[in-house]
């Protein structure tokens, strides 16, 4: 078989894009999911000039435009996929166009497997990749001209509507106007410079006109400079080709069986230093909490066996909204109360304060769930996020504000994939109906008047509970924010005036803290009976203080029969540094 | 058989022409966004274009003049062309215009009663600057001082604070409406109130160790020479019932005068003690007087519901640039049962406009919150019905004609706060206002962003976004000197 008919090097391709579906739908789709969770795709003009504010504004429409997909189980990599495919057929044409090499598939495949290790960030957006592709569309149509003179002005023209167009992926187009790889069209050294020159400077020309910073004009709309290493990518698939093209003649063979192996390892590598699997694990939890799976988030946080305060916190989340938060609170990690409310303030991180009204909402909090949703899409990257828009639009149909639900449900009337859930509401206000959700929520929050601060967590939900017992939610939260913190005094005294009276069964936590309480106190026989304590608890808890006068107070010897009760951590948990 | 064709053309021209077909007359306004329904406009003022918040096919309006008519075809929104409808306002100065909304909705042509605008001569100040903010309401992140051309949709930069760091930006006000005189005050490492006269910025650091904060709310004196500023300790809590959102008093508040000549501060005892929190202080059109609103010491936040301002005022001697050693009450919050914030005295010295809340010195997020005009010559109030709405009215400012005030209102949503323009006729009688038009009024269904502050201004300022930037970065501030005035009465 002879190089030119070999038929079989889209296979080549078509392997490394199905490996990158196949890895971003297995082992990477939250990153993906929330992608789509910080932005607001609107289908409507006046949203759509807002796009020429800034430079790359095609890049940064067909970007948006794809991520909306990532909705969909199943989308974020598709879309991807299809990108990488169109990224490799583009450039192993212009590859083949500009150096007539036998293997320019092959060297292809580093630019694709670079976006995709680059596709592992949350910073890295979809317009980076739509602004390449625009790029290489924007230079197979430039080589069509052939005269020298024209192709020279024609490419200074070109790199401005780039900007303008594709943002910093204009650098692409530098590349490939002025290396020698470039046959047709190489320009003589003082041409070369003067659009390398123009390239460097056009950024520069135009940042005062976006409102931008000199860092920021240059790299738009990548967030990051790791976006740019594409680029570099496209740089070294371009030389690669050019410098090896006589060993491809002659190795063919080698080249097309030893190169993709090697590309996949280089991938591999990338992927090992880039990808935040970690992350991955916590905005799982983190989606499927917003999707209503409480049971998966469950199964999920169970299966990482993750101690850090988000897995933490969602898990409880997730533990509260089926009641067993009480019952099975010391099963999992608790960095003390830090795993029930994530702190809402400008020292956090923008994830952080995202992630934090899931908590203020389920407990029935609303103000403070919209003034941490508000806060959460402010800080996100593009200041909008469709998930943060829809928990605006419930938050102000729970408190009756119909004309602040409205906006947002508008807003989300506008889009391809919510319009649906927008348009449902939307008619629950026009027809005053109230389904069971929102009869449910709305009994939760708070009648009368108080004021807090933003971080008064405890006080807060305390009102809550104050103002309606019956909001088991916030009564739980309140109960283990207090046992968390080791507070068993005001544990004890809440417990009586909110919970006793409930004659519910005694979770486990609860009666192991009472325990504890009503020895401290020197309760009588008569008080413990009072409290329904099963007599199991009560003999695991004198089993429990015989072992641990035994042991001289020796975790290593309690752990094991008793690691995972309240005594163990009343005893042993200490508070350390906050996890990143 | 000529004929016939003539009769037969004819019909198909009738047709055409009276392409609506068969009209349904409704009795009711037309549901239109943002309601322009018999609102008084400027001669002056950009097109009101509007939406349609029902779901129509097609949109015709007919906006007819005394002279001159313009009609306008759209699918659920209208856009007038700029030219023609500075045309049809040229075509008289006052005049009423009546609007005919017909719509295709469901296959049926509907026309809604007519409604009317009416332009009056008195012109507004054409240029309004505002910051553009999240309503997160307690930090920031993306933050722009913005100037808008109310003759046009043109709008410019003024700071933006992506290009200061991220440091929070307070909003931009103007001496005599005078673009050649206004102030901002920019937050963070490098920041301070930076001062614009004449075109010429600087950068001030207006706090000194007497003082409790740096300047905050503040106003500049007829002459351009100085500033009167009110310093707070500001404490931002949340509200626990649901429609409410966020309160902001303060533990602190005091009130000084700054003179840009000289860079120094002063004030007087009763105007920086501990025992009162004096807030909002603006100059007399004369020059001659302070107002400023100020309330007794209250433990807080737990009597909160029991802090209420009055509106005071003490002298000022511009010459020597002293303040009075008392003041006089002119709206005792007690009696009124309300308390104020954000005075704002009319160019021409008669009126003084405030906002009158339930309680506390923050009425954004207090749904009660109204304007209150107060005729500075005979005392008299007006509740101004007209203007005022079931949302916050706040954060107003005059036009230098003393015919205009742009004020921002929530009225819309409860949340995102957007100017509005309410006309005074020469009886002194509000008229209903109407919200800042935009070239596509979808904006305001789009924005996540609310308008605060807006202040008229008859010009341009003379720098942009990129003229703060520079100065933001600049190292140092100038430094202001603190004096507390030496005890003197003023006549």
């Amino acid at each position: 078989m002879t190089v030119k008919n070999d038929k079989t090097h889209w296979v080549y391709g078509s392997a490394l894009v199905l490996l990158s579906f196949v890895f971003f739908q297995s082992f990477y789709a939250y990153h993906l999911f929330f992608k789509e969770q910080v932005q607001l795709f609107l289908y409507s003009a006046e949203y759509f000039l807002t796009y020429f504010d800034k430079p790359g504004w095609l890049a940064r429409f067909a970007g948006d435009f794809l991520t909306q997909f990532f909705y969909l189980r199943g989308g974020g990599p598709a879309v991807l996929s299809a990108l990488f495919l169109i990224e490799w057929l583009l450039i192993t044409k212009i590859l083949r166009q500009i150096n007539h090499s036998s293997t320019p598939y092959l060297w292809a495949l580093i630019p694709v497997g670079m976006d995709w290790v680059l596709h592992t960030r949350l910073s890295h957006p979809v317009s980076v990749s739509a602004g390449t592709i625009l790029v290489l569309l924007f230079f197979l149509a430039y080589r069509c001209i052939s005269n020298h003179k024209i192709a020279f002005i024609a490419g200074i023209l070109l790199l401005f509507a780039t900007y303008w167009l594709a943002g910093s992926a204009m650098y692409i187009l530098l590349i490939l106007l002025v290396l020698p790889a470039n046959k047709n069209h190489r320009f003589p050294l003082y041409k070369q410079l003067v659009l390398v020159l123009l390239a460097s400077f056009i950024p520069y020309l135009f940042y005062q006109k976006y409102l931008l910073t000199l860092q920021q004009a240059y790299l738009f709309p990548a967030n990051q400079p790791s976006s740019l290493l594409l680029a570099a990518s496209i740089l070294l698939a371009v030389l690669f080709d050019f410098s090896t093209k006589n060993i491809q003649q002659n190795h063919y063979r080698i080249l097309r069986f030893g190169l993709p192996p090697f590309i996949l390892i280089l991938v591999a590598f990338g992927l090992k230093s880039m990808a935040n699997f970690n992350l991955e694990k916590i905005l799982s939890l983190d989606s499927e909490t917003y999707f209503g799976h409480p049971d998966q988030v469950l199964r999920l946080s169970e299966k990482y066996q993750l101690n850090n305060r988000y897995t933490a916190y969602y898990t409880n989340l997730a533990l509260a909204q089926s009641g067993q938060l009480p019952e099975k609170l010391m099963e999992v990690y608790q960095p003390a109360s830090d795993g029930l409310f994530l702190p809402v303030s400008q020292h956090e991180n923008w994830l952080t304060i995202l992630f934090s009204n899931e908590a203020f909402y389920l407990v029935g909090d609303m103000n403070m769930a919209q003034h941490s949703a508000m806060l959460g899409m402010t800080f996100s990257p593009y200041h909008r996020s469709s998930r943060m828009v829809k928990r605006l639009a419930d938050i102000n149909l729970v408190t009756g504000d119909y004309p602040a639900a409205a906006k947002y449900l508008r807003m989300l009337n506008k889009t391809l994939l919510h319009k649906k859930w927008a348009t449902d509401r939307l008619n629950l206000i026009r027809n005053g109906e109230s389904p069971n959700w929102l009869i449910r929520k709305r009994q939760q929050i708070a009648q009368t008047d108080s004021l807090r601060k933003a971080y008064d967590h405890l006080p807060s939900v305390q009102f809550l509970v104050g103002q309606n017992p019956e909001n088991t939610i916030a009564r739980d939260y309140l109960l283990c924010h207090l046992l968390l913190n080791k507070e068993i005094g005001a544990f004890r005294q809440l417990y009586d005036r909110y919970a006793r009276q409930q004659n519910l069964p005694l979770p486990s936590a609860y009666s192991e803290a009472l325990l504890v309480s009503l020895f401290q106190a020197g309760a009588s026989q008569d008080e413990l009976a009072s409290y329904n304590i099963p007599s199991r608890k009560i003999r695991e808890f004198i089993n429990y203080s015989n072992l641990y006068e035994r042991s001289g107070g020796n975790p290593e010897k309690l752990v094991e029969l008793y690691g995972k009760s309240y005594w163990f951590y009343y005893h042993f948990a200490t508070k350390t540094a906050m996890e990143p | 058989m000529r004929i016939h064709i003539l009769i037969y053309l004819f019909g198909v021209l009738f047709y055409a022409c009276n392409e609506t077909g068969y009209v349904t007359i409704s009795h009711a306004y037309p549901p239109i966004y943002p309601d322009y329904i018999d609102v008084t406009i400027p001669a002056n003022i950009a097109p009101l274009n509007f939406l349609m918040r029902d779901s129509v096919e097609k949109l015709l309006v007919t906006i007819e003049g005394e002279k001159e008519s313009i009609r306008v075809k759209g699918k659920n929104k209208v856009q007038v062309p700029l030219k023609k409808w500075k045309a049809l306002l040229a075509s008289r100065p006052e005049q009423t215009l009546t609007v005919t909304v017909l719509v295709k909705k469901k296959g049926e042509w509907i026309q809604y009663k007519p409604f009317n605008w009416h332009v009056t001569p008195d012109s507004i100040d054409p240029f309004l600057s505002y910051r553009l903010i999240e309503p997160g309401y307690e930090v920031w992140n993306s933050i722009q001082l913005v100037e808008r051309h109310l003759e046009t949709f043109d709008e410019r930069v003024l700071a933006d604070n992506n290009l200061t760091g991220g440091s929070c930006m307070n909003c931009h006000i103007y001496g005599n409406q005078d673009a050649a005189l206004s102030m901002f005050h920019i937050r963070g490492e490098h920041g301070g109130t930076i001062v614009n006269r004449n075109g010429k910025l600087e950068k001030i650091n207006t706090r000194t160790k007497d003082m409790i904060s740096n300047a905050v709310y503040g106003n500049f004196h007829p002459t351009g020479r100085y500033g009167v500023f009110s310093t707070n300790v500001v404490i931002p809590e949340l509200h626990t019932y649901g429609s409410k959102r966020l309160e902001v008093y303060d533990s602190a508040a005091d009130l000084v005068v700054l003179n840009f000549d000289t860079r120094e501060v002063i004030s007087q005892p009763f105007l920086s003690d501990s025992t009162s929190y004096e807030s909002f202080p603006v100059f007399s059109a004369c020059g001659k007087w302070i107002y400023y609103c100020s309330a007794g010491y209250v433990p807080l936040p737990d009597s909160i519901r029991s802090l209420k301002y009055h509106i005071c005022r003490t002298s000022f001697d511009p010459k020597n640039g002293t303040i009075g050693a008392s003041a006089d009450t002119l709206w005792n919050a007690r009696e009124m049962n309300g308390s104020v914030s954000h005075l704002k005295t009319s160019p021409n010295g008669k009126y003084l406009l405030y906002t009158v809340a339930d309680y506390g010195t923050f009425p954004i997020w207090h749904r009660e919150a109204d304007l209150q005009l107060m005729d500075l010559e005979t005392g008299e109030m007006d509740k101004l019905e007209a203007v005022n709405d079931t949302c916050s009215d706040s954060y107003h400012s005059w036009s230098s004609n003393s015919r205009w005030f742009v004020f921002a209102s929530k009225r819309d949503d409860g949340i995102y706060g957007k100017p509005y323009f309410a006309y005074l006729d020469s009886t002194g009688k509000a008229h209903k206002p109407f919200a800042l038009p935009q070239l596509d009024q979808e904006y305001y269904d789009n924005t996540l962003k609310s308008f605060n502050i807006p202040e008229l201004s008859k010009g341009q300022v003379p720098y942009d976004a990129r003229d703060i930037e520079q100065i933001y970065w600049k190292p140092e501030a100038l430094p202001v000197r603190y004096t507390e005035s030496e005890p003197k009465l003023v006549e």
